[in-house]
């Protein structure tokens, strides 16, 4: 009795938990019997032409993966594209969607004949939440923190900042590169230094705003909530339409977990949810109370190849080129990222500065197994085992390339690693074969990170030293330099030589309830949706 | 008793220290460059080599460690994270509580559920009663908390719409989080109590008690289950220090900002100050609990009360 009483008891207790996990897995009631393909990242309204007058929106919940733990202006790069940013501080300029810088606290600039020199001029009429006067001074010193502080690599390229006007001033670059200031433009927050130096905790928790939106509440690690100041210095008519504030208030949650994000959404804790993870958005596909918007990230995910001497791939650009044409871009595209990704056609993704909309025709390593074994055939690879390191984030995309190129007859061996060991070794090409990198963030800023064989101890980032390559680059990365022939010659010389192979675009998802009637959704450079900027009908 | 009360807290000294010391050589040898980390994967070596130096990170092993130390432990000056750039003092002041309304709260439904389940178990030892509390243990243990969170919030959440899902605000917040963390407090409580009342519930005294005529619900409750406190209440002080520092996996699902996902993220970011503080506090806190752990006993135990005074007046006769 007392047997068949605990088998009967295991029975209904395995019976629950398999009720439980199917309950769990089920999607929205209305979800559709077969997925979908995703929306078209160009979605009505989100191709530039000019709004229309939007609707004034009360209240926003929007859900956020960006974890903003202090309100410093002084911080690192992490989390600096963050669409949200903009509502913190104000910049000297912003980047858009299409990758123009465009003016925001910074009125004009003009570089001088030396090609190094740059002549800012500021709007005359910022002011702080606190009616704090923002002059030249201001800003001046704010570069000057910047530079000593080393936070952000850009201001590194800054040789010095001097005052010449009250609004007006020179920022002085080291070198003749291409797009960086606009980057120290857009890398630089604007306040008011007096109110800065009277903070107790340099603005960690809270601060004197000079953009349009005050932060009323902010919770590090659980949400952060803006409410649109009655006081903003700057005059409706000269807000870009990439940068107009159509909600009042508008709070952003941070949720990491991938149900809870769509969970989020359905109870109505939240009205959007940028960047949702690919596992979730699937259960939107179809339905109809929700609006999916997909934009292109500005990082690719590449895969670049060790240089260092002591590894087989180096030197031998038959196996590099074998193991790109073994992958199977449409295959990782449908796998790992469930469709929300797209072919890439050079190593910089399509949405950064520079790239030639050309290239999208070119043959770019189309998938074809027999031409990657005749280049396996044709290399120096005897069997041995290659090393891919990755991050964990890529974990599925490098098990793929693993099983892809098992199939050609080359043996490879993951290390895939969190963000910090990764970062530590992704520089050294002694500690791998082969390193998928999610890079972007502008052509020069690619191709210094990664080709320029000056850049670190043992040469460009994989270890390669390459002088012919490095020429091109500084020859072409200068203002007079940066010409379509220039840098199409660049593309062809990684290609021939196959350093580096883009692999995926990823797609960033956001997915927000339909009532709100958004006509016009307008998409950041990070590939977000600005819902404050957005025109609600 | 005091003195007793002393000693201990004098000892929490050295386990702070070696906490420190252990934390800082395992993190200082991780394979992670501090550097790169804050300035991102774009940073030239130059870049990364002055910040390094800034930060003094070029300075031999021992040298940091006796700064960190000093600052740590003579100047209670915590730093500030790498990564954020945020006070870790004022991280942790406002991460803790948050960490410890959702512990307090998970404990005491664990304490609330198990120990009756345990009891209930016991005294129907064999039968239906006892069957169906061992049941409902291996259940608790064996659910994983991140699935049963789910569940509990498909349920409450989206259907019922009873309870928020996530986030942080009032103590509703925390009902979700606080069930779907205590299942595995339930099952060990619930074992740990059943197996102590066995063994009291067949003492003598329980069968002299129960011959006098006393009601069964006291001989339960007055005799048998304060004779067996001794081991739940061990059970009780450990898990509650287990939850203090282990909670980020409820805390990441449900959107709570505690110290769980303070370390957590300061570990995966290889963020060396937050960590070091965030487990030296956590060990403090752990000391603490042990400490109350032990004086509960004595209050539970005249046998042990005697036992700690009798410590305290040795150690005066022999000074």
């Amino acid at each position: 009795m007392n047997r068949k009483l605990r088998a009967i008891l295991a029975m209904l207790l395995v019976c629950g938990m398999l009720l439980g996990t199917l309950a769990a897995c089920s999607g929205p009631d209305d979800q559709p019997d077969t997925p979908t393909t995703p929306s078209n990242p160009d979605t009505p309204g989100s191709d530039g032409q000019e709004p229309a007058g939007s609707k004034i929106i009360e209240k926003l919940d929007v859900g956020s993966t960006t974890l903003w733990e202090t309100l410093t202006p002084f911080r690192n790069t992490s989390a600096q594209f963050s669409t949200f940013v903009r509502h913190i501080y104000d910049r000297l300029a912003v980047r858009t969607v299409t990758g123009e810088y465009v003016p925001q606290a910074a009125k004009s600039w003009e570089v001088a004949d030396d090609g190094v020199t740059y002549h800012i001029a500021l709007y005359e009429n910022i002011t702080d939440s606190q009616g704090n006067h923002i002059t030249a001074d201001d800003i001046v010193w704010i570069i000057e923190e910047n530079m000593s502080r080393g936070l952000k690599p850009c201001f590194n390229k800054v040789d010095h900042v001097e005052k010449t006007g009250d609004y007006t001033f020179d920022i002085v670059m080291k070198q003749n590169i291409v797009d960086m200031l606009p980057m120290v433009l857009y890398s630089t927050y604007v306040f008011s230094r007096a109110a800065f130096e009277a903070s107790p905790d340099e603005f960690a928790t809270s601060l004197v705003s000079t953009s349009p939106y005050e932060v009323t509440d902010f919770v590090a690690g659980s949400h952060i909530t803006f409410t649109l100041r009655d006081d903003y210095w700057q005059s409706e008519d000269l807000i870009d339409p990439a940068l107009a504030n159509n909600v009042k208030v508008l709070t952003y949650h941070y949720i990491t977990e991938a149900s809870q994000q769509q969970i989020g959404l359905e109870t109505g804790t939240i009205n959007a949810m940028g960047s949702m993870s690919a596992t979730s958005v699937q259960n939107f596909e179809g339905n109809d109370d929700y609006v999916m918007v997909n934009g292109p990230s500005s990082n690719g995910i590449q895969l670049f190849f060790s240089g260092a001497d002591s590894k087989v791939v180096a030197n031998d650009v038959n196996l590099r080129l074998a193991i790109c044409y073994a992958l199977d871009i449409d295959g990782i595209i449908a796998a790992a990222y469930s469709g929300y990704a797209e072919p890439m056609h050079d190593v910089v993704p399509r949405t950064n500065v520079g790239y030639l909309p050309k290239w999208d025709n070119e043959e770019y390593f189309s998938y074809n197994v027999d031409l990657a074994k005749e280049y396996l055939a044709k290399s120096n690879y005897n069997n041995e085992e290659l090393t891919l390191l990755a991050l964990t984030s890529a974990n599925r995309l490098a098990q793929m390339i693993q099983s892809y190129l098992g199939a050609i007859g080359i043996q490879l061996k993951l290390n895939v690693c969190d963000a910090a060991q990764w970062s530590s070794s992704q520089t050294d090409g002694n500690n791998y074969d082969l390193v998928l990198a999610p890079i972007g963030n502008g052509l020069v800023n690619l191709w210094s990170n990664r080709f320029d064989s000056n850049a670190y101890a043992n040469g460009d980032a994989t270890s390669r030293k390459d002088q012919t390559l490095t020429d091109m680059l500084y020859s072409t990365w200068t203002n007079e330099g940066f010409t379509e022939e220039n840098i199409d010659a660049v593309h062809k010389y990684i290609m021939d030589n196959c350093y580096g192979y883009g692999v995926v675009l990823p797609l960033v998802t956001a997915v927000y309830d339909a009532k709100l009637n958004i006509t016009h959704a307008v998409i950041t450079d990070s590939g977000d949706v600005d819902m404050a900027a957005s025109i609600y009908g | 008793m005091i003195r007793y009360i002393i000693r201990r807290l004098l000892w929490m000294i050295p386990v702070a220290l070696g906490v420190a010391v252990i934390v800082f050589t395992l993190m200082t040898f991780c394979p992670s460059d501090a550097a790169e980390i804050i300035l991102g994967s774009n940073a030239t070596e130059e870049d990364k080599e002055i910040l390094r130096d800034s930060m003094g990170l070029n300075d031999p092993f021992f040298v940091r460690l006796g700064d960190f130390l000093t600052d740590t432990f003579i100047r209670f000056d915590f730093g500030k994270s790498w990564v954020t750039k945020a006070d870790i003092k004022t991280s942790i002041l406002e991460r803790m509580p948050r960490t410890f309304v959702l512990t307090v709260s998970t404990l005491a439904i664990s304490v609330l559920v198990g120990i009756p389940l345990g009891i209930i178990a016991a005294i129907n030892q064999g039968k239906l009663g006892d069957n169906m509390c061992m049941a409902f243990a291996l259940a608790g243990i064996s659910i994983p908390n991140f699935w049963l969170a789910l569940l509990l919030v498909i349920l409450f959440s989206v259907k019922l719409k009873l309870l928020p899902p996530m986030g942080i605000g009032g103590l509703e917040y925390y009902i979700l989080p606080a069930i779907a963390g205590c299942t595995n407090g339930i099952a060990s409580l619930a074992r740990q109590t059943r197996s102590s009342m066995l063994e009291v519930i067949r003492s003598d005294y329980i069968t002299t008690a129960r011959a006098k005529g006393v009601k069964e619900f006291d001989v339960i409750t007055k005799h048998a289950l304060k004779n067996a406190l001794i081991p739940i209440i061990t059970v009780v002080g450990t898990h509650f220090g287990r939850l203090l520092g282990g909670m980020m996996i409820i805390e990441t699902i449900f959107s709570i900002p505690g110290m769980g996902t303070l370390i957590i993220t300061a570990v995966n970011t290889r963020d060396l100050p937050v960590v070091q503080v965030g487990s030296i506090i956590l060990a403090i806190v752990f000391s603490f609990c042990m400490l109350i752990v032990d004086l509960l006993y004595a209050a539970v135990d005249p046998r042990i009360k005697a036992q700690y005074e009798s410590m305290g007046k040795r150690r005066v006769k022999h000074g």
